[in-house]
């Protein structure tokens, strides 16, 4: 039997090399000349596909059949408490970013795009490891305090894959709606020219999970990454890809946490109009970018916890609302921050520099 | 440091959304740099790259889903991809070689998504191909796309892409050995299948 079965292997290998060149030699159609045109507008407009570089797990052996019931079984009986809370994920996966309220503005201005010039982070040299303490208080638009934060804000030096950065850890704890809430983030960002190098963010807890966290890097003109959830109502190894198009007319791109160092960097005076742009978690469409812009209306003397200091104060607008922002004359910091109108309370927010140190983190 | 009228140039020219080519020649240019330009958001370059290779990638497409417009998606999404999947592209083996390969499994994917859809559309596509095949010889072409997807798509990366064995287990999420198996059973399919064409 065994020599009757490799008589009839070789038979079909010796059939199989008599066929291969006919085989190679049937016609195919040729890549149509216009389709890379659709590739090239479709990723103009921000569209990302994420290629499947690694091979499929192997799967092997006889019980494979069982292990894979049971395994249907399990995801079926956990997606149906999932599927309810599933209904929203396009509106839930977004970044409440520092300065609040500019959600969903997204789309509306990038139609239209930025009028002012960029800012320009040519005092970049002028960043020194420092830590900041901040407190953001929310009120509603009876008094009532409906979010306390405490946070932390630090900036070391470090690397990233050879490149110079600079870290910047940013801790929030508080309550919100009388629940205690963290909002951890770590950014690095290239100490040279302050670009994006790679973002992680955590909140717990987040909706009805325990925790979000979201994984970014940024590649070229793009954000890529991943958003994982977890909590006893999670599918194990559920995860959502993030890859998003940074348009560079939107530039230059700031995370949350770098918001109140970032202004050390660009050189301000009365009068001085500037375009940035935040960066969102990226997971859903208008959570990727939320342009802003700035402008230098004048210079006030503000005290707050930390001291008292001569600031810039700026008017920083954008789609569907605006707040004050005053930062230090002497450096830049951010030392206060107010939006009179919170949309969706009707009340304030305001963030205050309670505490800062300027640590001696040497640059590696 | 360089002074702030030069860093508002740059910066004016960042504002430019549409990436500048750094390439002189496209011809002249090597994968390798194209690779490079095309990672840095070169439009450009990947328009240069689809020149290349953009037919290759249909052709394993094509034979693998058998369908021109099933293949043109796939091609579509390999170039949307590459400019970000050039990142692991270690240039250790030819670009060509590693395009073919990302096109093949984002072929199988998409069978693999298909396949519940298409069962009955490709059982009766097979019956009425064989009910055809009854006048007309029965052609080398259309015994290949009769044959089971799994075992068409072995025969194809096997025989026709010549990928080895280990890669196919790889691409398909199945041991070398089935992998053997399968080629096996395909290329036995299709004997039977051609002689009894030239038979009727």
């Amino acid at each position: 039997m065994t020599w009757f079965s490799r008589l009839r292997a070789r038979e079909i290998a010796e059939y199989a090399d008599a066929l291969r060149p006919e085989l190679q030699s049937l016609r195919t159609p040729a890549a149509p000349p216009d389709l890379i045109e659709r590739v090239q507008a479709d990723r103009a407009a921000g569209r990302r596909v994420i290629l499947p570089i690694g091979d499929e797990p192997a799967r092997r052996g006889p019980w494979r059949y069982a292990a894979l019931a049971a395994a249907v079984a399990v995801v079926v009986i956990l997606l149906l408490p999932a599927r309810r809370g599933d209904r929203g994920l396009e509106e839930s996966f977004a970044s409440t970013p520092i300065l609040g309220g500019i959600a969903l503005a997204q789309e509306a201005a990038l139609s239209v795009g930025p009028n002012l010039p960029p800012a320009v982070t040519s005092n970049a040299a002028r960043l020194t490891p420092v830590a900041l303490e901040y407190s953001r208080v929310w009120h509603d638009s009876s008094g009532r305090v409906t979010r306390n934060f405490r946070g932390v804000v630090s900036l070391s030096a470090d690397s990233v894959a050879g490149v110079p950065a600079w870290r910047v850890a940013s801790t929030d704890k508080g309550t919100m709606n009388g629940r205690p809430q963290l909002e951890a983030e770590t950014l690095y960002v290239a100490r040279a020219d302050l670009r994006l190098l790679a973002r992680r963010v955590h909140v717990a807890p987040y909706l009805r999970y325990e925790r979000i966290n979201i994984d970014q890097r940024y590649v070229g003109d793009s954000v890529l990454g991943r958003m994982t959830l977890e909590g006893p109502t999670v599918q194990k190894g559920f995860w959502r890809p993030i890859a998003r198009r940074l348009p560079p007319a939107f530039g230059p791109y700031l995370a949350d946490a770098f918001a109140p160092v970032f202004l050390r960097a660009v050189p301000l005076r009365r009068d001085s109009r500037l375009s940035m742009s935040l960066v969102g978690w990226a997971v859903v469409p208008h959570d990727v970018l939320f342009p802003i812009e700035m402008h230098v209306v004048g210079d006030e003397r503000v005290r707050v916890p930390a001291g008292s200091f001569d600031c810039w104060k700026l008017s920083v607008r954008f789609r569907g609302g605006s707040q004050d922002f005053w930062v230090r004359k002497s450096d830049g910091v951010g030392v206060r921050a107010l939006d009179r109108h919170v949309k969706e309370t009707g009340g304030t927010r305001e963030v205050v520099l309670l505490h800062e140190r300027f640590t001696t983190g040497v640059a590696r | 440091m360089s002074g702030r009228f030069i860093d508002v140039m740059a910066a004016a020219e960042r504002r430019d959304s549409r990436p500048r080519s750094s390439l002189p020649a496209r011809s002249d240019t090597s994968d390798a740099d194209l690779c490079v330009a095309c990672r840095n958001g070169d439009s450009e370059a990947l328009a240069e790259l689809y020149v290349r290779y953009g037919d290759a990638v249909m052709a394993i497409a094509f034979r693998l889903l058998g369908s021109v417009p099933d293949a043109e998606d796939v091609l579509h999404d390999v170039f949307m991809g590459l400019p970000e999947a050039l990142r692991h592209y270690e240039d250790r083996g030819t670009l060509g070689a590693w395009l073919r390969r990302i096109a093949a499994r984002v072929a199988l994917t998409r069978l693999r998504q298909d396949r519940a859809r298409n069962q009955i559309a490709l059982d009766d596509a097979t019956l009425t191909q064989r009910a055809s095949n009854r006048d007309d010889a029965l052609s080398l072409e259309s015994a290949v796309a009769a044959l089971p997807p799994g075992l068409r798509a072995v025969l194809v990366l096997k025989e026709i892409e010549r990928f080895t064995h280990a890669e196919i287990a790889g691409m398909l999420g199945i041991s070398s050995g089935a992998s053997e198996v399968r080629l096996h059973r395909a290329l036995r399919l299709l004997r039977r299948a051609l002689s009894e064409g030239e038979r009727s």
